[in-house]
């Protein structure tokens, strides 16, 4: 019997770089096959070959039997194979109807109007609820997504390819997202699920392919495998959070460093924009923000790095301590690419007065300081010159990391520090957080990784769509109550009182007593 | 933007990433030449004797590079924030009208005052009219490109509106002409040359700049604006008084051109002064990379260049437009070598 | 041509009509390439090459119609050239674009030579007889050639083809996000190889008007800056065909406005006016970005950007 879809063997290269290595995997009519790795496993680049985005350097493509090669989109697409996006691919400058137009082989563009009626026939006609006419920047994320597939079921995809999905839905969103995909392989199409999210890989597919740096490390039937099992195949060793990267501190934190009140922020990614957030950090807290991504975090921490203009009261208690912030997006923001190692570990010391005398600079002094960092940090490039675009991903964060902790600051932002890194700069970060809270830094920890957040934090701010939709202390039993809040539903009873007793204690911290809700 | 890796380091390569291209462009005007029925040989030995092989031919060359140089700094200084200036042309007659009217009005004090009041004004004015679109570029993020363009345009009609009207010279036979500049507001020359003071500016200025960027904190927050403007503003570095600064001594440098141009070599204000300084300019800053130190050798071949296919109108009966033939030309060649080595998939911000 | 007797406002806009069309058809194609994300700043050069090869053909025996088409030929192999660096080879568009107007500056300098001065037999307008002294309408409407009737004919295609075909769609979106677009399915090199080349071709035509119909002669570098206009136009009409005509035909009438002004007794420089586009494309480009940037879409997003396939994208 023959397969839909069968990858065999799929070498892709990028210049020094192997992103898939070998890799085969396979899936059947009505089956949703979870593609299932860590950040860079070399998940979506398998998924671009298939969808004729990328083409491979070796391997075989077959469906329904018969070897095939994608040129471009075009072609994969009529083989029936269709892609949403992890960043989508809607235009937004377009309606939704033209943007359904693109690539569709029955449109002319000489009746607008007529083509919007077929859109609203075929949406009501699969059960889905969209705005033809609204150009696509009028709609949420979840809209847009839902665009998305209703785009490649329209035109005519039996192999759906969706590549982290859930990562810009909530919860509740991202169930409905898994019925509707459910209902879409019962009438004998195919589902690639991209997701490094165990959890999802077992609430919705049939089969599991896990892939680990490039290769297939495995293929099962979901029902013969654990959760743990799926992990410990994901990242070659179990436990990376488990093996306790939390340094116990003291029960009562030190005086306030921090204090947001009232605070609000424009949003492009909440329309309403980002309200009312107030909290507050100590010495030695770690405090957690957790929330679907676009929900405001990323808004928040561009108010308190001072990057984003904001209502409301943001108070340091020591305006000029040094400041440690790792933004999230590396390459984009904390590091520039062309620049050397030595600049980039440079870059937010340079005008420190150890470094210039006027504005001249005292580049020996700024070289041996990141042979310094270089050393400490086991940094592995050749030399600090090289420029930094040649390192590792693993090694581009310690230059991040370096740069930032070196400075002894008082207080880390740290977003996302650890997402798409392997095992054991995972675990040099998390320990060197704690450490630092050890030390007596406060720690904001942003992060769409639960575990991790349970893992290091104190306490967790929950966001959801701009606000703040519950604060909770760090333990196994709120785990329901904070993804309930995650996903804006009513805030149960105890989690209410969480969120008061920290309006408390921040009442009571402006009135000098030190207490801290644990 | 991507580091060089690979072949693109050797020296070899380097050396035929410009001297290929500039074979093909010679080779694509023997053929135009030919078409004409003309000897090839003899017109670019020509070019060279015009150009850089006699006194006059070197002194003209020299002559022509001090706007070319000044233009091309304007261009290459806020390159060095990551921006596009193509307003040249713009600032370089906005410093000529600023230069005119010093030397119309105060003109006849003493030389020491009018010259460095001229400088002075020159470089202001040639400044504030490139800081606005650098202003609009970092206050509301309107594109330099497109603003930096239509500024080009009207300061060239502000220049034709005043030696049509009223700075129009009524000793002039009806040319539209302002007054000839007074002795005094005239900069110093080498001899009877037209060599001035703004080629020493010029090279100060490029002196400068490569000293700035290399070894001051200035340096190497411009260097951190042009890799990533995301990492600069990261790492505090106040982008938009950059943004500003930046464009403000690029249209100062223009304006200085302009300013060299009115005094010296027209020595009065008329219309067409600029055979497109402000473009060539562009294209020098790129084809050196807008690199401080190579700007100079490469502002004096394309000077020579312009020059020695200027001459051919004379010596070889070619018409005038012979010299952007040529310039375009080679810019296009070496501008498709680059991009073959290194594509700039990028692109430009507009 | 302007009779004393003639009314002011019709004088103006019949020569408006005239001296806008050389623009507007460079203004309509410039338009096409920048609404795929590519700016052609060499259009002046472009311009020029067609000014000097119609006047080339018509003064070698050409007919009037192989004349321009020969003037829109010309400028295109000129794009050509364009989009071979920038689609082609990703080179930056607007060194390519200034590198091109020098050249096309020299080649029609160089190739025109032997045609400055010399006298041919241009376009010359339709006046069909009755209509064309008709009060009012006559003087604008009918005393005009045949390119003026297809400049407005273009132009309505042009908003035709942008907006009701699917070339038009292909071409928005490869404008706004070409990867998007590439993932969609479209053709990405060749919808913006066709719009450059449509561009280039219109340029050509548009320089062919200002010689062969609208002054009868060729000189060295006539356009004077019109291409570049055409660049300003194109942003003050936001990237739309039949606003760009419009303002092409506004900058035609500050350019005639002045002699009529003088007669009248309202004294403003020739200067100034002629400012006004200029002033105008720098207003449009502010408020574009600032108000429509919010919207997301104020420039095509593109615009200057080039497309490599398969080339994976930092996020």
């Amino acid at each position: 019997m023959t397969v839909r879809v069968r990858l065999n063997a799929i070498e892709k290269r990028y210049g020094p770089v192997v992103a898939n290595d070998g890799v085969s995997c396979e899936a059947d009519a009505g089956e949703i096959h979870a593609i299932l790795g860590e950040n860079g496993a070399g998940k979506t680049t398998l998924m671009r070959i298939l969808a004729g985005l990328e083409r491979p350097d070796s391997g075989a493509i077959e469906i329904d039997g018969k070897a095939t090669t994608f040129r471009n989109p075009k072609d994969a697409m009529r083989a029936g194979i269709g892609m949403v996006h992890q960043h989508l691919s809607l235009i937004p400058a377009l309606t939704v109807a033209e943007n359904l137009a693109l690539g569709s082989q029955d449109y002319s563009g000489r009746n607008p109007t007529a083509w919007v009626r077929i859109v609203r026939e075929r949406a009501n006609a699969l059960g889905f609820d969209i705005r033809a006419e609204a150009p696509v920047w009028q709609l949420s994320m979840g809209e847009r997504q839902r665009v998305e597939v209703f785009r490649l079921l329209f035109h005519g995809a039996r192999i759906l390819v969706l590549d982290e999905p859930t990562s810009i839905l909530s919860p509740l969103e991202a169930e409905q997202l898994f019925s509707q995909l459910r209902q879409f392989a019962s009438r004998g199409n195919t589902v690639f699920l991209v997701t490094h999210k165990v959890k999802h890989a077992k609430a919705v597919a049939d089969r599991v392919t896990v892939l680990r740096r490039g290769r297939s490390v495995a293929t099962a039937d979901i029902h013969g495998v654990s959760e743990s099992e799926l992990a410990e195949l994901m990242v070659g060793k179990s436990g990376v959070f488990q093996n306790g990267a939390r340094i116990p501190r003291s029960e009562v934190a030190g005086g306030v460093l921090l204090r947001l009140e009232n605070v609000g922020v424009k949003s492009i990614a909440c329309p309403s924009g980002v309200n009312d957030v107030s909290l507050q950090v100590r010495e030695g807290d770690v405090l957690g923000i957790a929330g679907v991504s676009s929900s405001g975090q990323d808004e928040i921490v561009a108010a308190i790095t001072g990057t984003a203009p904001h209502s409301g009261t943001i108070t340091w208690s020591q305006p000029d301590a040094p400041r440690a912030f790792i933004p999230s997006d590396r390459t984009g923001v904390g590091v520039a690419l062309s620049l050397s190692v030595k600049d980039n570990l440079s870059l937010r010391n340079y005008g420190r007065t150890e470094f210039r005398s006027g504005p001249i600079l005292n580049t020996k002094r700024l070289g041996d300081a990141a042979r310094e960092l270089i050393a400490q940090y086991a940094i592995q490039t050749d030399t600090p010159d090289a420029p930094i675009a040649t390192l590792s991903g693993g090694n581009i964060q310690k230059v991040i990391l370096a740069r930032e902790l070196s400075r002894e600051p008082q207080m880390i932002i740290a977003e996302n520090p650890t997402a798409g890194l392997d095992l054991a700069t995972t675990i040099l970060i998390q320990k060197e957080l704690s450490k630092h809270a050890a030390r007596g830094a406060g720690v904001i920890l942003v992060s769409e990784d639960l575990d991790e957040l349970l893992a290091l934090c104190d306490r967790i701010i929950v966001m959801h769509d701009g606000h703040v939709a519950g604060t909770f202390a760090v333990s196994e039993d709120e785990l329901p109550r904070i993804a309930a809040a995650m996903t804006g539903i009513t805030i149960p009873h105890g989690a209410r009182q969480m969120e008061t007793s920290e309006n408390r204690s921040a009442a009571r911290a402006t009135s000098g007593a030190h207490v801290v809700s644990r | 933007m991507k580091p060089s890796v690979g072949r693109a380091g050797s020296v070899m390569w380097k050396i035929s990433l410009t001297a290929l291209p500039l074979a093909v462009a010679f080779l694509a005007m023997s053929a135009i030449v030919y078409s004409v029925g003309r000897h090839p040989l003899t017109i670019f030995s020509g070019m060279i004797r015009n150009g850089v092989g006699s006194l006059l031919g070197l002194t003209q060359s020299v002559t022509l590079m001090i706007p070319l140089l000044l233009c091309a700094l304007a261009v290459a200084i806020p390159a060095r924030v990551g921006l596009f200036n193509i307003g040249g042309e713009g600032q370089f007659h906005i410093g000529a009208i600023a230069a005119t009217a010093i030397a119309l009005h105060v003109g006849t004090l003493p030389r020491i005052v009018v010259v460095p009041l001229m400088c002075a004004t020159a470089a202001l004015a040639g400044g504030m009219w490139s800081a606005l679109p650098g202003w609009l570029r970092a206050r509301l993020g309107v594109s330099e490109v497109l603003v930096g363009l239509m500024g080009n345009y009207i300061g060239i009609l502000l220049v034709g509106y005043l030696v049509h009207g009223p700075w129009k010279d009524p000793s002039a036979l009806g040319w539209p002409y302002s007054a000839a500049f007074p002795p005094s507001a005239t900069l110093p020359t080498i001899g009877t040359t037209y060599i001035h003071i703004g080629l020493l500016f010029a090279i100060i200025i490029a002196a400068a700049a490569l000293w700035v960027i290399r070894s001051t904190t200035w340096g190497f927050s411009s260097r951190l604006i042009q890799a990533n403007p995301a990492t600069a503003r990261y790492a505090g570095v106040p982008l938009i008084q950059y943004v500003i600064a930046a464009m403000l001594v690029g249209g100062a440098v223009a304006g200085l051109a302009g300013l060299g141009e009115v005094s010296v070599v027209q020595g009065r204000l008329r219309p067409d002064m600029s055979p497109g300084f402000g473009y060539a300019g562009f294209l020098i800053a790129w084809l050196s990379r807008n690199n401080f130190a190579a700007i100079v050798p490469v502002a004096f071949a394309v000077s020579a260049l312009y020059v020695g296919a200027d001459a051919l109108q004379l010596t070889a009966g070619l018409p005038s437009s012979t010299v952007d033939v040529v310039a375009g030309l080679v810019f296009f060649a070496v501008f498709l070598a680059r991009t073959i080595a290194a594509p700039t998939w990028e692109g430009a911000d507009a | 041509m302007t009779s004393d007797s003639m009314p002011l406002i019709v004088a103006v806009l019949s020569s408006a009509l005239r001296s806008g069309t050389g623009i507007a058809f460079a203004a309509v194609g410039e338009t096409f390439a920048e609404r795929a994300g590519v700016i052609n700043l060499g259009i002046e050069g472009m311009m020029l090459v067609g000014a000097m090869a119609g006047v080339m053909t018509r003064v070698n025996g050409g007919s009037l119609v192989l004349a321009v088409v020969a003037a829109g030929v010309a400028a295109m192999l000129l794009a050509a050239l364009h989009a071979y660096a920038t689609v082609g080879l990703g080179g930056n568009q607007i060194v390519s674009g200034i590198a091109l107007s020098i050249v096309g500056t020299g080649l029609s300098g160089f190739f025109g030579r032997p045609y400055v001065g010399v006298q041919f037999d241009g376009i010359s307008p339709l006046n069909p007889p009755g209509l064309a002294s008709l009060p009012i309408v006559g003087p604008i409407l009918f005393q005009q050639d045949v390119l003026v009737y297809v400049a407005i004919v273009v132009s309505i295609l042009a908003w035709w083809v942008l907006f009701r075909t699917r070339l038009g769609l292909d071409i928005r979106a490869v404008g706004e996000n070409p990867d998007a677009a590439f993932a969609h399915g479209v053709a990405v090199v060749r919808v913006r190889v066709t719009a450059i080349l449509v561009g280039g071709f219109l340029a050509g035509v548009g320089g062919a008007y200002l010689s062969l119909a609208y002054t009868h002669l060729w000189a060295e570098k006539m356009t004077a800056g019109q291409g570049w206009i055409a660049v300003g136009l194109v942003i003050a009409a936001r990237w739309r065909p039949i606003e760009t005509l419009i303002a092409a035909y506004a900058f035609g009438a500050l350019t005639v406005l002045h002699p009529h002004l003088q007669a009248t007794g309202i004294a403003i420089s020739p200067y100034f006016l002629a400012m006004v586009p200029y002033l105008g494309a720098i207003i449009a480009l502010v408020v574009t970005t600032r108000i429509f940037a919010r919207k997301g879409h104020a420039l095509p997003a593109a615009l200057t950007r080039n497309f490599q396939f398969g080339r994976s994208r930092r996020t």
